[in-house]
């Protein structure tokens, strides 16, 4: 689809695709060479990053095995592995749990729904540009302060919108954020009122590389609707699935705002996260030892899975 | 498109620790006052500090009258809203903290956290050399004071209580409790009437913690001693008084006290439903009771301390002291620091201080008079019919919230709730 | 045939616009909290029936939101315009050598999107103190330049390997361009849709953090959006309505920015995928 919006280098006037060097050995050379020649633009990005990222990353990683806290004064003490068995032997197990079930639903849910609504504003829906706006709209507010309306939307009886409207239609009360079970799902869907619309865009723009020619030529055979996704656009849509997928669950894993504002990990810490863990440890008891340990584990968790979900979904595109 | 949460996240206001620690009570205890020391000449140059943007025009109120007293100093105080607490803390680390800052009272030892007590066992406060530190009440000695000097302004003080509609109990002809059953009685009353007792904020990262803290006032004889037990092993909360309070709260639980849905609300929304007259009554500090009595400006409203035993006379009300103001021991200009801190505990400013944050001096002060609505209050402080709050610490308190919760839920018993806290106590 | 052709349009659009509509109630709830007085206290779904800008008033004239938006804009423009040009020169060899080196390079820049946020938070405070940059919009252009860049290198190296063949590249080289000229007068036009999709996302990232500018701005009298809207929250009480109508009024200038990249947006994305 890019493609359709590159402009013939018209400067230097030779045509773009000079085919008949195509499989000439020249080219191979020069494919080389033309990031080799380059390679110090590399420079500036890489000194920002090692500065900005990487060098303080590496002391805060220290910090993991030590006793390092708000009250430390002097060198904090080594400890050893004493922060991670502390970490093994405390509330983080049920909240891995439920960090990977968070991430694992608002992925599926996040790709379906966006999915769904990216097949559709891409039919013949009118206005459908001002829809997909909307829709991707939410994308652009502070995450914590929406966490914060949907308290109001989701808020008990007599306080809360949707509870109000229950009411209206005779229907009992739900305890939404009250219930260990209802809160989870209410910041499921917070999460997926504000990031689905990433996730169409990214599907939308994939089905803009679905040729027409292709869909109709599927039409013209009699396949159904099903038939023509399943084999016709699922497999040009590999590369968007990939990306969705991927941004997905590295963000997934890291979902903190909307649980932080909606129940803090309550009631009763059940709908405590990795995330908000990390966060109660260094901003609550500015324990920074144990929160620079439990964030440590989390990173090696994400970028385990990652890998993996990587290797697997590259391997399926190339099937495809 | 989740990763850039990763930047939204590095915005988290940490709402959660105001609200926290403006609860966490006081801790090791001074005895004696400390006298005051001759202070370094007469103060010049630039004073910095730090204060919640809620109070900005108290602040520079008092700023400006110091710079009318000592106009060679330059006040340049910087407010900010949200987390003020987490600024401090990192500032601190980084040595790049003002002259004055804002902590929290009391604390504990072993818990690190911005509190006058870890604060000044670490060596990141000076002591105060003001002539008003000997006048420090014995009650609030813990809150301001570490190894007998003391280190913190202690500022005003609040209740944290109930606050009824007296307006919606009047209409409904019931009355306030004063003993536990009528506690009880009040909740049954007020189901039959369509509306419900408490609206307590027990969704909130800090609110349940209210209700037990305003009833330990009564239950807790001498919350100094038990601090004290609890730091040398004598004794746990399991074994304590809190167990009681945990049992009450349970029962006010099951007889539907704090209406449907109770574990959804936040304190804004307990506000509101007061405000409203679904509910008749919050139990949360002071400063709550203004965002209440705007929402309902035709309703009065009335503070009245949480029975928690059914002898009427036993009923203590808790006191708190919000944020006090302490000097960076690293301050570019301590003796600014010093002459302001000395200055805010003047009869003047201590008015306008107390004033400003709708609450009762802390000191001593004839020139205070209190306002109508908290005469009540300020009145039992005078007759020392208080109680202050012992020193929690912060995972302590953190999981008091969530176990609280728990406990509404039917999933844990009073005795668990309180082993859980045992389980994170650090000795 | 054809009229069932025409009950799914009708269909398609029912539920277009039905979805839409989900999307909206809760936009609908914001700007009714934020339009509602103080004593107005009708459930947040039911119409306010005093609409009143007050709200909007008192959040703009009592919190330094009018200087704040001045402010962000500096930081954020500053800030994602030296992530793009930094994060596209990474990109460009990343994306064309097929060396190990390079692949690992690479996957060393994706670390940084793995990373808790909470690790780096201390040490990078006192590096900047120790450069001296505390209280001015430099340390935070210096840090968002950094932490935005996983994500921007990410996103400009997919999309060259994909959206952006190599021959134009070559053809330009043997029409007598050095790979420099190649990059920059061939190549940076064609990025074109990604660098928009870049500035978009890195610019909503920016716009909405709060504890960066807090802790590093603190004391020099100069703030965010962010941290004017948190002028709200207090100790123990927090002012929604007038939190609600301040992030009302600071969606304004980044709505219009996304108007205006929406195009390249879409077409950022979509020249991301063609691999």
């Amino acid at each position: 689809m890019s493609s359709s919006g590159v402009e013939v280098p018209t400067r230097s006037g030779v045509p773009p695709v000079a085919k008949e060097l195509g499989n000439s050995p020249r080219k191979r050379r020069r494919i080389r060479s033309v990031g080799r020649d380059l390679w110090w633009l590399i420079l500036p990005g890489a000194a920002v990053y090692l500065y900005v990222v990487v060098v303080p990353t590496v002391q805060g990683l220290q910090a993991a095995f030590t006793d390092w806290s708000f009250a430390t004064v002097g060198a904090p003490n080594f400890t050893g592995l004493e922060n991670f068995t502390r970490i093994f032997t405390s509330d983080a197990g049920p909240a891995v749990f439920r960090t990977l079930q968070l991430a694992f639903v608002v992925v599926v849910l996040q790709n379906i729904i966006g999915l769904a609504l990216a097949l559709l504003f891409n039919g013949r829906v009118f206005g459908r540009n001002v829809l997909r706006t909307i829709v991707f709209a939410p994308m652009v507010v502070s995450s914590l302060v929406v966490g914060y309306l949907f308290k109001y939307i989701f808020g008990p009886p007599g306080v809360g919108g949707v509870n109000q409207v229950l009411a209206a239609l005779g229907q009992d009360p739900v305890d939404f954020l009250g219930n260990p079970t209802t809160a989870m799902v209410i910041i499921i869907v917070t999460i997926l009122w504000q990031s689905i619309g990433g996730n169409m865009v990214i599907y939308l723009a994939g089905l803009q590389g679905v040729p027409s020619e292709l869909e109709e030529a599927a039409a013209l055979d009699g396949a159904g609707y099903w038939k023509r996704f399943w084999y016709v656009v699922r497999p040009l849509l590999a590369p968007a699935i990939t990306i969705n997928l991927m941004l997905g669950l590295i963000g997934g894993l890291k979902i903190f705002d909307q649980i932080f504002a909606l129940t803090n990990g309550g009631p009763g810490n059940q709908t405590q996260t990795i995330a908000t863990l990390i966060y109660a440890y260094f901003s609550q008891y500015a324990d920074y030892g144990r929160s620079a340990a439990l964030a440590l584990l989390l990173a090696v968790g994400i970028a385990i899975l990652s890998i993996i979900q990587f290797s697997v979904l590259r391997r399926q595109e190339r099937n495809s | 498109m989740k990763i850039h949460n990763r930047i939204t996240t590095a915005a988290i206001a940490t709402l959660t620790a105001i609200s926290l620690a403006g609860c966490v009570g006081s801790g090791n205890t001074g005895s004696t006052a400390t006298n005051s020391q001759a202070s370094g000449g007469e103060p010049t140059g630039t004073l910095t500090g730090l204060f919640s943007s809620i109070f900005k025009d108290t602040y520079e109120q008092i700023a400006a009258d110091f710079e009318k007293k000592y106009p060679n100093v330059d006040v340049k105080f910087d407010y900010q809203g949200g987390d003020v607490g987490a600024l401090v803390m990192t500032q601190l680390q980084g040595g790049t903290a003002p002259d004055i800052l804002t902590s929290f009272p009391g604390g504990n030892k072993n818990d690190p956290a911005d509190t006058v007590v870890s604060l000044a066992a670490s060596g990141r406060i000076a002591a105060l050399e003001a002539p008003w530190t000997k006048d420090v009440p014995d009650a609030w000695k813990q809150s301001v004071n570490y190894e007998d000097k003391t280190y913190a302004y202690p500022g005003a003080l609040q209740p944290l209580a109930a606050i009824f509609n007296k307006s919606k109990l009047d209409e409904l002809g019931l009355k306030i409790p004063t003993t536990l059953d009528e506690v009880y009685q009040l909740c049954t009353a007020a189901k039959g009437k369509g509306v419900y007792a408490y609206s307590l904020g027990l969704g909130d990262p800090a609110g349940p913690q209210m209700l037990t803290y305003s009833q330990l006032g009564t239950l807790e004889s001498d919350p100094a001693k038990f601090d004290s037990d609890m730091a040398a092993g004598k004794t746990k909360y399991a074994d304590s008084v809190w167990v009681d309070q945990f049992e009450i709260y349970k029962k006010m639980g099951d007889l539907g006290c704090f209406g449907e849905g109770a574990l959804g609300r936040s304190r804004d929304q307990a506000g509101e439903e007061v405000a409203k007259g679904s509910a008749l009554a919050t139990v949360d500090v002071g400063a709550a009771m203004a965002p209440i009595q705007k929402s309902a400006p035709g309703s009065s409203f009335e503070v009245a301390p949480m029975p928690a035993t059914n002898n009427a006379a036993d009923t203590k009300v808790v006191a708190l002291p919000g944020f006090v103001n302490t000097i960076n021991a690293k301050a570019k200009n301590p003796t600014a620091a010093q002459a302001f801190l000395a200055f805010m505990g003047e009869a003047e400013p201590s008015v306008t201080y107390a004033n400003g944050f709708a609450s009762v001096p802390v000191l001593p002060n004839d020139a205070y008079t209190a306002p109508k609505e908290l005469t009540a209050f300020a009145d039992l402080i005078k007759r020392g019919a208080y109680q202050p709050l012992g020193a929690v610490q912060a995972e302590v308190q953190a999981q008091l919230n969530q176990t609280i919760q728990s406990l509404i839920l039917g999933q844990s018993t009073p005795r668990q709730v309180a082993e859980k806290l045992d389980s994170v106590y650090k000795k | 045939m054809k009229t069932t052709g025409l009950w799914s349009r009708f269909g398609a659009n029912l539920t277009a616009y039905g979805s839409t509509l989900i999307f909206l109630l809760p936009v609908y709830v914001l700007i009714n909290l934020s339009i509602r007085p103080a004593d107005d206290l009708t459930p947040p779904v039911i119409p306010s029936s005093r609409p009143t800008f007050d709200n909007f008033i008192t959040a703009w004239t009592t919190s330094p939101l009018p200087g704040s938006i001045v402010t962000s804009l500096i930081v954020t423009s500053i800030s994602c315009l030296v992530v793009l040009v930094i994060g596209t020169m990474a990109s460009y060899p990343l994306a064309r050598s097929t060396s190990r080196l390079s692949t690992g390079t690479f996957y060393f820049f994706m670390i940084g999107l793995l990373l808790p946020f909470q690790l780096a938070l201390i040490p990078l405070y006192i590096q900047m103190r120790d450069l001296g940059l505390l209280g001015t919009v430099w340390a935070l252009v210096i840090v968002y330049s950094g932490v935005q860049l996983p994500f921007t290198v990410f996103l400009i190296t997919t999309f060259l390997r994909a959206g952006v063949p190599l021959d134009y590249e070559e053809a330009a080289q043997i029409d007598g361009c050095s790979p420099l000229m190649a990059f920059w007068h061939v190549v940076v036009p064609l990025l074109r849709p990604a660098l928009g999709t870049c500035v978009i996302l890195n610019s909503v990232g920016v716009w909405n953090d709060f504890f960066t500018p807090l802790i590093y701005l603190s004391g020099s009298g100069q703030v965010t959006i962010p941290m004017a809207i948190f002028q709200f929250v207090g100790q123990y009480t927090t002012n929604w309505p007038l939190i609600f109508a301040s992030l009302l009024i600071s969606m304004v200038p980044v709505l219009t920015l996304y108007l205006l990249f929406q195009r390249y947006v879409i077409q950022g994305f979509a020249g991301g995928l063609k691999g």
